[in-house]
């Protein structure tokens, strides 16, 4: 258990600092999605939208920031290990690669907070957006446990990389907008239809953003996919769920790659 | 000029096997269209929850056509921007492409070719699924070609302005083809028309050759321009504006090709390493 949290504490490390290290990539980090959240607003001012509907723009944004975080920082993390020839290393070092993983968790999880306060304060400030919190410890309490379900789920997805190449990159890549759709980035998911979003549940960000604002913006609670306790009694599921199937997925994956002898290589 | 077809072909192949051969060609070419109808039903949905319908609208339509031609302008930037980071830090053949007897500017154009017309597929098809919607498409056709020819020049412009400066750049590859992409989706009327935005910001968008671009697709696709700041200019003077715009973009953009790879050379970036 100390190796374990001694091997957290070892990947967090780099990242922590190298979220701190050049201002400059901060600034970008929050400028760059500051640019289509608000295209997103203009679009919702140009339809006359409610303006409720200007928050949810902002939030999800926000929570978009963890969710690129865990595609790329978490999930083809090993394929840019892979690439630099560090996943050796780690694979040699006594250490698990969940704790590798975890460790790369939290790490992400500290970069990209520093990076969302920043969209925050920045779109609430720049858009007027008013939000009135209801429930603060709930909210706290949902937006921790979907962070864990998201990050979770970018641990089961990281063991593909030890096995493809580029496949894994292209699948990271397309796990962007289409997710930004199914998870109701914008809008609430309920518009979806109760199948659709019922099945886009299986995605964190989906559970998260819809039970978040619920508890942010209390006028869209008509527009609500089902009530927030509800929503962190699934999310906390899921989050078991895809810690359980990492854990599976990782030693299954490792061994495959080790067999088929692509786990080292390079530019595939 | 042989040699600069050569090179320009050379590449276009290259950026193609690069993109695609990691999987069979049906396989790439679903993943070259799901992104940008996952985009288009973003804004679709946004539609919906607002106007409690999905059909029918000049405003759906100015939406949907702009949005389904930003994915080749946004796909070109930002696959540029990564560009010049990926053959020197990635793949380390920077150095090599630099002292091949070929032109490291026509090689970027073969390469920006290549993506462009990988994304004229994805447009293809969202114009397709537009009849579902029912956009009010009233092709025409000899604008809507000169529209997409003189808009890759404007796009490579752009794109060999980002490649230059990326040639100095560690990590910002990406965030600069992203910035420039999220600029011309926010100022350019892509999806809202540009009376939405603060005055100050409509006075900087009619500078953008983008502007202009976005207006011609408008007027080539839906034969009308809804947008009340660009529908006050007659096709010519839309076109005029373009032309110069994109000129200005060719010339800054050749200027600092060759100032920033003067730079690289001299400092000895062409080989660097940063391993981000």
């Amino acid at each position: 258990m100390i190796e374990f949290l001694r091997a957290v504490k070892g990947r967090a490390y780099p990242r922590v600092i190298g979220a701190l290290r050049e201002p400059s990539w901060m600034l970008w980090d929050t400028f760059l999605p500051l640019l289509s959240l608000s295209a997103y607003v203009f679009v919702y001012r140009s339809l006359h939208a409610p303006r409720e509907f200007e928050g949810f723009v902002i939030l999800g944004g926000i929570m978009t920031a963890y969710w690129l975080n865990v595609l790329w920082g978490m999930a083809s993390q090993f394929y840019w290990e892979k690439e630099t020839g560090n996943l050796q290393y780690y694979i040699m070092a006594p250490a698990s690669l969940e704790s590798i993983l975890a460790g790369m968790a939290l790490g992400g999880m500290f970069g990209t907070t520093t990076r969302a306060i920043g969209i925050l304060l920045l779109g609430t400030w720049l858009f007027k957006v008013d939000m009135s919190v209801t429930n603060p410890y709930l909210l706290l309490l949902i937006f921790v446990i979907c962070l864990a379900a998201m990050y979770a789920m970018g641990m089961m997805f990281s063991s593909l990389f030890l096995l493809w190449g580029r496949e894994a990159w292209v699948t990271s890549s397309l796990f962007e907008e289409p997710i930004y759709f199914l998870s109701g980035q914008n809008f609430p998911v309920k518009a979806l239809g109760p199948y659709l979003s019922m099945a886009a549940s299986i995605i964190p960000l989906t559970l998260g953003l819809d039970a978040m604002r619920q508890l942010i913006f209390p006028s869209s609670i008509k527009f609500a996919l089902m009530d927030p306790y509800l929503e962190l009694i699934f999310l906390s599921i899921l989050t078991i769920v895809y810690l359980f199937l990492a854990k599976v997925f990782l030693r299954k994956m490792e061994n495959i790659g080790k067999t088929k002898g692509t786990i080292l290589t390079r530019w595939l | 000029m042989s040699r600069f077809i050569s090179t320009v072909k050379t590449a276009m192949w290259l950026d193609y096997q690069i993109a695609s051969n990691w999987t069979k060609p049906l396989t790439f070419f679903t993943y070259n269209i799901a992104k940008p109808v996952g985009a288009s039903l973003l804004l679709l949905a946004m539609y919906y929850v607002v106007t409690g319908k999905i059909v029918g609208s000049m405003a759906l339509s100015f939406i949907y056509i702009g949005n389904a031609f930003y994915m080749i302008l946004g796909q070109v930037m930002m696959d540029l921007g990564w560009l010049v980071h990926e053959d020197r830090e990635h793949y380390q053949t920077l150095k090599y492409i630099m002292i091949s007897p070929s032109s490291y500017y026509s090689y970027l154009i073969g390469r920006s070719a290549a993506r462009f017309l990988l994304s004229i597929f994805p447009a293809i098809f969202l114009l397709l699924l537009g009849f579902i919607i029912h956009i009010p498409y009233n092709f025409n056709y000899p604008l809507l070609l000169f529209t997409i020819l003189f808009g890759w020049i404007f796009m490579v412009s752009a794109g060999m302005l980002l490649n230059t400066i990326t040639l100095l750049t560690a990590r910002y590859g990406g965030s600069i083809g992203e910035t420039f992409a999220g600029i011309f989706y926010l100022l350019s009327g892509v999806i809202f028309p540009l009376s939405v935005l603060p005055s100050f910001l409509t006075k900087f968008a009619l500078f953008l050759p983008s502007t202009y671009w976005f207006s011609l697709i408008r007027r080539s696709v839906l034969g009308m321009e809804t947008d009340p700041v660009l529908s006050q200019l007659s096709l010519q003077s839309t076109l005029i504006l373009f032309a110069i715009t994109t000129a200005y973009f060719i010339t800054l953009s050749l200027s600092f090709y060759f100032s920033m790879d003067y730079l690289a050379r001299r400092r000895g970036a062409l080989e660097m390493i940063t391993t981000y």
